[in-house]
């Protein structure tokens, strides 16, 4: 059997080609995962214990009064301590805003406790001197001797910069580092993720020290800490390792059924060798052994392939990501031998499964089969009534299941659902698939004439390969659509709740009256639709010191999304940023402007800026000839919110004026939604590539397999130009049916998922269908369909007729 | 090598105001496959002209350039060298798209095997030429339901070729190609696949239209029984033209396939 097994792999290698190169992508996939992850784990576990460097204790996340209380009591317990946080401020170099919100942190005061590593210049010796981050200052184009604005409003702290340095841990790298004395003003903005405390008298002396300041702290050792930071960002990669590997899966999942239909198209095609086999001596378990043999061996060349591709691809990736972008502190990579045995282990378990029920089936071959005349290209199978009667059971079963996820907003309920029916969808995929295609082929059948209706006919010939090859591109399109239009639906959910948040684009609060010529230059900038004058004075407000005091103008001129809560009689709206230090929501706080004097209640509010809000009845007793404190600004939909922010700052920064920027952070939010949604569908597009590898070699293989019948319509009367449509048309129709089919279904999944998870979260979240996308996603799978008959077709139309009538 | 060849070789021209008398003709025909030590010649130099209202057989024993010949005559495949003409129409001059519409227009074919596409009923397989051709159905009406009626095909128009027996599917396959009333039917072993009263029907309405439809058909076979159908027999050798009998008596034809292997 080995001559015949040598033999067949030598002739038939060219077809396996589609199964070979689906496998190998999956492997790919694997093992770039990989390395990434390696490399991102290396880069963020390096130097994780520099900064603790002669530290005795740290004390993980304690609460930022927690964390002042330690650092200012410190020199008196005579022991050193710094911390590892950051406030994000926006910084300002020539009047210029150079980073909305840059993180700054803390350079030790002590100088053997300097942790950063100084590249250029020297450490702060005093307030007012910083040191920059050598990375950041590239971007900002800011070097030594230079002054910076850090913040804005009254917090607003000017710096000169006296050295750059490097972080040597990923995991505490910030753009700007001050003393101590110069952070603390952000004291309640500042997250802190650890205090480093170093007491000569050791580890025991350190906690008794720390536990006299801060009685619950529990302090820890620097080891200990260190390993429990390295394990939460293996945690943490591990996460997003394991999501790249669940769209890995479902890659394979798709590679599985392309693998799958190759192998039981070839076989039919060779169902008259295995039965000449059979004819001439061999047993059934020879020709089994034979054939398994013969996967085996695909399975292993695949994950050969794919391995050495994906160690190339992978390293090469994280080379150029570190080449090109410094500051990602990406590692090394080194895929573990583990890692590359289970990438190997699943290539040959693909296989090997994939190939199961088709080899199960050559066994049946009876020895005559090979006397009788060829039937390779008889009209396929129908669909057993059973089959179809359970696919229809199990889609009603699944749809039940959405309902009842929908109801109790389950998400697993919703997984399973969800994949019930289309397991459903795809055991009535032979019935479905054709009668669809027939459907689409009358309009191929009017639009290309006989070659769409030929193109029609051959696509529904074998229902079940149809079926077979349709599902593959169907799983991809499903999660895509599903993906797309949840997305959406979110976002436009997510759109009302940002108004909620942020009502005003830009509001541009003055420390002082705003002169009436910011307010002609505010209003010329490009990309503004309406700008309100809000009318305001500066008032003293007990507990909270100056701050400008507004009231919402009586005609906001169009410029708020939605609405703005307006503040009660005798309340006082604050910024929550403001509140929990001293003054509390519910307090009652005196607000003083000259001699008069107003007792408000405070509230909690955000979207305005850095100003109070009153009711325009209290503004009056308060400054009963109120000047423009601030001005609201809403941009056109079409502005870009960075090139509006800097215009607007441009203005707002030499005046002193703060700016609170809702149409960055509402940008922001699109831009994560973005993220999310092109990293999914780039995950997913992997999948669907398979999947049209899949088309492709079905097409491909068909083509072979009816040599005869095209050199037959050529001889009567076919062109090369119509036998290429047809064949195109047959891949289009395909293609376009299963993407059709797929959106469907993802709309429906995606309905679902937003009933039941978005729906709780946001009030009123309704389906949003993404048209555009959408439209484009059936396009896409339209032309890719084009693009997986090209070669078929090319090879189609060459060969003569007379040559095509010769081919056995 | 003596030849038997009686008919002398007409001067090969274009469509005369007469129309053209021959249906096809070639001309120092040669067709070689593959190169070097692999170098195969199917057809060595052969002059055959074939009249038209005629039934020719062409002969000759497997490996003679019998199939090859057809494919040549027919613009199935694209001669080494020589000319070869059809219905007054040389063949070298048109290139793919043209050959394709000629053969759709001039030329119709019955094989042994594969004849009909499985996906089609009989009747879309009659028709299929026709609508290749994107002409309308109804200009072939009358021909269409003459050509059924005489093949006796009327109540199978419905079945698929799975559906049928092979001489019925071999029937089909001639009622598609006299729907068009071309030039000239090519068939190559159209008896191959059918037991001997099946092969007898097919031969029969093959000369029925002939005599009956005037047709100009081309039969290639190995059977000395199915050449006996004929009016002309062509016999082949070795990629030559060795003898082209008109009306030979069975005693003839076996004479000169034995000259061949004498």
């Amino acid at each position: 059997m080995r001559t015949v097994l040598l033999a067949s792999l030598r002739t038939h290698t060219r077809r396996y080609g589609a199964a070979l190169l689906a496998v190998v992508v999956g492997v790919v996939f694997i093992v770039v995962t990989g390395a990434l992850s390696s490399a991102v784990r290396d880069g963020l576990t390096a130097g994780v214990a520099v900064p603790y460097d002669g530290a005795n204790a740290v004390i993980d996340k304690p609460t930022t009064a927690d964390a002042t209380r330690l650092l200012e009591a410190a020199p008196a317990a005579g022991a050193d301590a710094w911390l590892i946080g950051w406030t994000l401020q926006q910084v300002t170099h020539d009047g210029k805003v150079v980073d909305t919100s840059a993180d700054i942190a803390q350079v030790p005061d002590q100088p053997d406790r300097r942790w950063q590593e100084l590249v250029d210049g020297r450490f702060p010796a005093r307030a007012g001197e910083a040191v920059v981050d050598t990375n950041a200052a590239k971007v900002a184009d800011v070097g030594i001797g230079d002054r910076l604005r850090i913040g804005s409003g009254s917090r607003a702290l000017d710096v000169e910069v006296v050295g750059l340095a490097d972080s040597p841990s990923a995991f505490s790298v910030a753009s700007v580092y001050l003393l101590w004395g110069d952070l603390s003003r952000w004291e309640d903005s500042l997250y802190v993720s650890s205090v480093a405390w170093a007491d000569p008298g050791g580890l025991s002396a350190a906690r008794a020290a720390i536990r006299d300041v801060v009685p619950t702290a529990e302090p820890m050792s620097v080891p200990a800490f260190t390993q429990l930071v390295q394990k939460e960002i293996n945690n943490e990669v591990d996460i997003i390792a394991i999501i790249v590997l669940l769209f890995a899966s479902i890659a394979l999942l798709v590679a599985v059924l392309v693998i799958n239909n190759t192998f039981t198209i070839l076989f039919a095609q060779r169902a008259r060798d295995f039965a000449l086999l059979r004819c001439v001596g061999a047993t059934r378990r020879q020709l089994v052994r034979s054939v398994r043999l013969e996967s085996l061996l695909i399975g292993l060349l695949a994950a050969g392939i794919g391995i050495g591709t994906g160690l190339g691809l992978g390293h090469g990736l994280v080379a150029f990501v570190r080449a090109q972008w410094p500051d990602a502190h990406m590692g090394e990579a080194s895929v573990g031998a583990a890692w590359l045995l289970v990438a190997a282990v699943v290539a040959l378990g693909v296989t090997l499964v994939a190939a199961w029920l088709p080899t199960r089936r050559v066994v049946k071959v009876s020895p005559l089969a090979a006397l009788r005349p060829d039937d390779s290209t008889q009209v396929g199978t129908s669909t057993g009534r059973i089959r179809l009667a359970l696919g229809l059971l199990v889609i009603a079963f699944g749809a039940l299941t959405l309902a009842v996820a929908v109801q109790v907003t389950s998400p697993p309920a919703l997984i399973a659902g969800g994949t019930t029916t289309f397991a459903g969808v795809l055991l009535i995929g032979p019935v479905l698939v054709p009668a669809l295609i027939r459907a689409l082929g009358h309009v191929t059948g009017r639009v290309l004439g006989p070659a769409g209706r030929l193109a029609a006919g051959n696509a529904v010939r074998n229902p079940r390969r149809t079926a077979a090859t349709a599902a593959s591109l169907l799983i991809g399109v499903t999660l895509t659509t599903a993906v797309l239009t949840g997305m959406a639906s979110s976002r436009s959910a997510l759109a009302d709740k940002m108004d909620e948040q942020h009502p005003i684009d830009v509001a541009i609060t003055g420390a002082g009256p705003l002169s009436p010529d910011v307010v002609e230059r505010v209003s010329a900038v490009d990309g503004i639709d309406a700008v309100a004058t809000v009318p305001g004075t500066t008032a003293r407000i007990e507990g909270l010191g100056p701050l400008p005091v507004i009231a919402p103008p009586a005609s906001t001129n169009g410029v708020l999304h939605g609405d703005l809560v307006a503040p009660g009689p005798r309340q006082l709206q604050v910024p929550w940023d403001l509140l929990g230090d001293g003054v509390e929501p519910g307090d009652r706080v005196d607000v003083t402007v000259g001699d008069r004097t107003e007792r408000l209640r405070v509230v909690g509010g955000e979207g305005w800026g850095e100003a109070v809000l009153v009711r325009r009845t209290t503004l009056d007793r308060l400054a009963p000839d109120p000047s423009v404190q601030a001005l609201w600004v809403r941009a056109s939909d079409d502005a870009d919110p960075e090139d509006l922010a800097g215009s607007l700052e441009a203005i707002a920064v030499p005046i002193d004026a703060g700016v609170e920027n809702g149409l960055t952070r509402r940008a922001y939010v699109d831009l994560q939604l973005d993220v999310v949604t092109g990293g999914v569908v780039g995950l997913l597009a992997i999948a669907v590539l398979i999947a049209l590898v899949g088309i492709a070699n079905t097409l491909g293989l068909s083509v072979m397999e009816r040599g005869r019948e095209h050199a037959l319509l050529r001889a009567l009367g076919l062109t090369r130009r119509q036998l290429r449509r047809m064949l195109a048309a047959e891949a289009v129709l395909l293609a376009v049916v299963a993407t059709v089919l797929g959106t469907a279904l993802g709309v429906t999944f995606a309905w679902a998922g937003v009933q039941a998870l978005v729906g709780p979260v946001v009030d009123g979240a309704s389906l949003v269908l993404p048209w555009t996308q959408l439209a484009l996603v059936v396009t896409a799978s339209a032309v890719a369909g084009l693009l997986a008959a090209v070669v078929p077709a090319r090879r189609a139309s060459r060969t003569t007729p007379a040559a095509g009538l010769a081919l056995d | 090598m003596t030849s038997l060849q009686t008919n002398p070789p007409a001067p090969v021209a274009g469509p005369t105001l007469a129309g053209p008398t021959l249906a096809a003709s070639a001309r120092g025909l040669t067709r070689t496959y593959g190169r070097g030590d692999t170098l195969v010649s199917a057809l060595r130099g052969v002059d055959l002209d074939l009249p038209t209202g005629r039934f020719t057989a062409i002969m000759g024993p497997s490996g003679s350039g019998k199939s090859t010949l057809m494919h040549c005559l027919a613009g199935l495949d694209q001669p080494t060298g020589g000319t070869v003409s059809v219905a007054g129409q040389p063949l070298e001059s048109l290139d793919d798209d043209a050959l394709t519409r000629f053969r759709r227009d001039q030329v119709g074919f019955v094989f042994q095997a594969f004849n009909l596409l499985p996906m089609l009923t009989a009747e879309q397989n009659i028709w299929l030429p026709t609508e290749l051709a994107g002409r309308p159905r109804a200009d072939h009406r009358a021909r269409f339901d003459h050509v059924v009626a005489t093949l006796g095909l009327a109540d199978r128009l419905t079945h698929r070729p799975a559906e049928l027996s092979g001489g019925q599917q071999q029937r089909v396959a001639i009622a598609r190609a006299l729907l068009t009333a071309p030039a000239i039917v090519f068939a190559d072993e159209p008896t191959g696949n059918l037991d001997s009263t099946s092969s007898a029907e097919v031969l029969s309405f093959l000369r029925g239209s002939v005599r009956e439809l005037g047709q100009t058909v081309v039969m290639v076979t190995h059977e000395v029984d199915a050449a006996g159908y004929a009016d002309d027999v062509v016999v082949l050798a070795d990629g030559q033209v060795t003898h082209h009998l008109h009306d030979p008596s069975r005693t003839d034809l076996v004479a000169a396939l034995a000259n061949r292997a004498a």
